[in-house]
């Protein structure tokens, strides 16, 4: 059902309109592939400068499986947070919330059920705390640049669910943080594995939910 | 014998059925020309404006009154949402159906007013203004046998649908005045099927309610 605006209105609307900077023209496919982009040289870095040292050791079958399915994981979770969705309105908010709380303990299940490790290896050797805080920093700076790759890219764009949204962007950036963790870190201690490399994914869900209605809404 | 549906009850549900398809196809060919230019508006075409105006304001009027119940509000979250349109125009989804997003960009405005509003409480005296937005909602209540039946009519609908929480106005608002469909309607307020159609019954009852109470 339509109602007409008055006309002094139209013109209000106009003139603010005008008076408007010119926005960017940059399509939202884009800015999300530049944004992508920024991740997966991120997993450059990591792959070429950070590779955990006892790669060659591990078996073959083992490394592809387990790590297939942490890139997987990452994958999945990150298109689950910026596809356009049916409507170009983002995916359903069933859809965002699963991502956000799956995607951390499917990567905890992934990762602690069968650790991936040579035969015979250590779980852990060193100082606990020590050795969580750097796993957890690496991974927490990775996921900062994911997410905040993500947020910038879909800034203005989310006029529905941002918070949900968010949580989903945290997580599915978070999970190639998981990953990076995943491809540096030669500890498979359950300990670690959780507090290091499984805890940031789920901190950022919590970080991106609360942190992303403000970037991303209109 | 074939039935004849040009006369009697069938022929009257006949021209009933016509008439919303009618409306249904009239709706679909500016739903098409709305996305046209809503491509070329995201596209970087500033010539797009003036057809996007003029083939989406009376339908974002409507549901910036039907959503806010009061005209001078509706005229500033009718405003915003041309301002943060423009702003975001990039990220619109080529293909996808201008009318939702516009809506879904309309009321995260008015959530954010009402977000506002809760910070800063204002005494807000009460209006009639923008009452007659809900004429289409009345009269699927009620048959009116006078102007000043109808007037009272929408009146009292507006009180109750200006009470209702937000999440059950804007459901109600979007199904059973915008015409759109419950999946769309879930879109565009980011929830599931099965909330919109309960929040869109809770606020029909309320409404009837309402004017059983006044009738």
């Amino acid at each position: 059902m339509s109602t007409m605006p008055p006309p002094e209105l139209a013109a209000r609307v106009r003139a603010a309109v005008s008076a408007e900077p010119r926005p960017s023209t940059v399509r939202l496919g884009t800015r999300l592939a530049v944004a992508m982009g920024c991740i997966l040289v991120v997993m450059v870095v990591v792959v070429l400068r950070m590779l955990r040292p006892d790669v060659a050791a591990i078996p073959t079958e083992t490394f592809v499986t387990i790590t297939g399915a942490v890139v997987l994981l990452a994958i999945a979770g990150i298109l689950g947070a910026i596809l356009p969705g049916r409507r170009g309105l983002g995916p359903p908010v069933t859809i965002l919330l699963l991502v956000a709380v799956a995607v951390p303990i499917l990567y905890v299940l992934v990762t602690n059920v069968a650790p991936m490790h040579p035969p015979g290896a250590e779980p852990f050797t060193g100082d606990f705390l020590d050795r969580a805080w750097r796993c957890f920093g690496i991974e927490s700076l990775v996921a900062l640049v994911g997410l905040g790759a993500f947020l910038y890219a879909l800034r203005g764009a989310v006029p529905v669910a941002p918070a949900a949204r968010g949580a989903a962007l945290g997580a599915g950036a978070a999970a190639w943080a998981g990953l990076a963790g995943h491809i540096h870190c030669p500890w498979f201690d359950h300990g670690h594995l959780l507090v290091a490399h499984a805890l940031p994914i789920a901190l950022f869900a919590a970080i991106g939910a609360l942190v992303a209605p403000r970037i991303i809404k209109p | 014998m074939a039935r004849d549906w040009s006369t009697g009850q069938g022929g009257a549900r006949k021209r009933e059925e016509n008439g919303v398809q009618e409306t249904r196809r009239a709706m679909a060919e500016d739903g098409a020309e709305l996305n046209e230019a809503m491509d070329r508006y995201a596209g970087g075409d500033d010539r797009a404006f003036d057809a996007l105006y003029r083939l989406i304001s009376p339908r974002l009027y409507g549901f910036c009154l039907r959503l806010t119940a009061r005209r001078s509000e509706a005229d500033d979250v009718f405003q915003e949402t041309f301002l943060k349109m423009h702003r975001s125009r990039a990220t619109y989804v080529a293909g996808s159906v201008a009318l939702h997003w516009v809506f879904a960009i309309a009321r995260s405005v008015y959530l954010d007013r009402l977000r506002y509003k809760k910070r800063r409480p204002e005494d807000l005296t009460e209006t009639t203004e923008g009452a007659e937005a809900f004429s289409d909602v009345a009269g699927s209540f009620a048959s009116p046998e006078s102007t000043a039946e109808a007037r009272e009519l929408m009146v009292v609908i507006q009180k109750v649908i200006e009470a209702l929480p937000e999440n059950q106005r804007t459901a109600f608002v979007l199904l059973k005045t915008e015409g759109l469909s419950v999946a769309e309607a879930a879109a565009i307020l980011g929830t599931t099927p099965m909330a919109v159609k309960l929040r869109a019954h809770r606020a029909y009852e309320a409404i009837r309610a309402a004017i059983g109470g006044a009738g």
